[in-house]
């Protein structure tokens, strides 16, 4: 065994340990179950265990976890073995899934990647969930952003300035009412967004409102299937359109990271919802 | 490398030097070994919460959280006396009987 497969046996042996510890705590200790610090402390204990490249100490454990935009190393296999697993299980073209055929991929998906995904939610799901996925510009995330002032650094100014910014805000509104009351939580939303067809799926028109803010910023889990690349996304914007012949689309760094940035700019990719009840999964790349 | 000590009301309890010296034997990178003493942790934070919440009526489990949430070691262990018996010992025992399934998962490497 090398010296790098030392360290992803242990990660996997410890993961599962630790995985098994939680949840005999909440087995054994069902009669606080709903002890709000309970699951602060659960929450901490698994944010620290998945925090791969900080160095953290034990006094992470007992702080009620910030959610944080570093990538979450939480697969034990690589992204080409996810890539190949996919390519077994999906078809030759993209179409919608069959029930069973999105049974089958999101418990590989959720198996692989430790992360519960499903194609719906509290009864909610959306047209489909395998589709083409298209270049979608910035959103402003306040009154009078513009792409001058709109990234983190000069860098990505470089890379993503050029993608220009709609001259409308996205489905929900502003991200933030003024550029003082941005969070570093309304960036990442504007930042790792995605446009998904809200107004197609089933019961929409009867239940908008409610569709709506389930809809608002609700997490979802995309994949290349092709590179096995996986990120987690926010629904930010409604869209696009059906005459299009996309299904989805993805800000550009979601796009450049899923590198689905080819000339045809939009390509086949996987999205379901997660489970994120706990607000602790961040936004962002899964490095596996 | 080496984690960071006395900042939990058990680590005065707890030697994380074997461990961390096994890690830190490995041929690994120094962020991996960082990620691993990081499960290690989190893994005896979690069967140390598990002992002592076992040995309390459900009535006062709210009540010991909250002192762990305030981080207040005097107040934590002034309610773990009276309230577990031997509360030091059973985590000690619970603790070390995890830090050797950790160790041997190492040892198992080198045969």
């Amino acid at each position: 065994m090398g010296n790098h497969s030392h360290y992803h046996h242990l990660k996997h042996k410890w993961l599962k340990k630790n995985k098994e510890l939680h949840e005999h705590i909440v087995l054994k200790h069902k009669d606080i179950s709903r002890s709000h610090r309970l699951k602060q402390h659960l929450i901490g204990g698994l944010m620290l265990a998945s925090t791969p490249f900080i160095a953290a100490t034990p006094a992470a454990a007992s702080t009620p976890p910030i959610p944080v935009p570093t990538p979450v190393q939480s697969s034990s296999i690589s992204r080409q073995e996810v890539a190949e697993l996919l390519k077994e299980k999906l078809p030759p073209n993209v179409r919608p899934l069959t029930p069973s055929e999105e049974e089958d991929i999101t418990s590989t998906l959720s198996k692989n990647l430790r992360i519960k995904v499903l194609p719906e939610l509290h009864g909610i799901r959306l047209n489909r969930s395998y589709g083409l996925i298209g270049q979608e510009q910035h959103l402003p995330r306040f009154v009078g952003d513009s792409i001058s002032q709109h990234f983190d650094s000069s860098d990505d100014a470089t890379i993503y300035a050029s993608y220009g910014m709609t001259p409308g805000r996205g489905a929900w509104g502003y991200f933030a009412n003024s550029k003082a009351e941005l969070t570093p939580e309304d960036n990442l939303r504007e930042k790792y967004y995605i446009a998904v067809q809200t107004f197609l799926a089933p019961g929409w028109n009867e239940h908008v409102s409610e569709y709506k803010d389930f809809f608002k910023y609700r997490k979802m889990l995309l994949v290349n299937p092709e590179n096995g690349k996986a990120i987690i996304c926010d629904i930010a914007d409604a869209g696009p359109g059906e005459s299009t012949g996309k299904h989805l689309g993805g800000s550009p760094e979601v796009m450049k990271y899923l590198e689905r940035v080819d000339g045809a700019q939009k390509g086949p990719v996987l999205y379901f919802f997660i489970d994120d009840s706990n607000a602790t999964i961040p936004l962002g790349p899964l490095t596996l | 490398m080496n984690i960071k000590k006395g900042t939990l009301f058990y680590s005065h309890l707890i030697s994380l030097e074997k461990i961390t010296i096994e890690v830190n034997n490995l041929h690994i990178s120094k962020e991996e070994k960082e990620h691993l003493l990081n499960i290690a942790s989190s893994n005896i934070h979690f069967a140390v919460l598990d002992v002592v919440l076992s040995h309390l009526p459900s009535e006062q489990k709210e009540t010991f959280l909250e002192h762990v949430e305030n981080d207040d070691h005097k107040k934590i262990w002034e309610f773990l006396k009276e309230k577990v018996e031997n509360a030091e010992e059973k985590i000690i025992k619970r603790s070390e009987e995890l830090l050797e399934e950790l160790l041997l998962d190492i040892a198992a490497l080198k045969k």
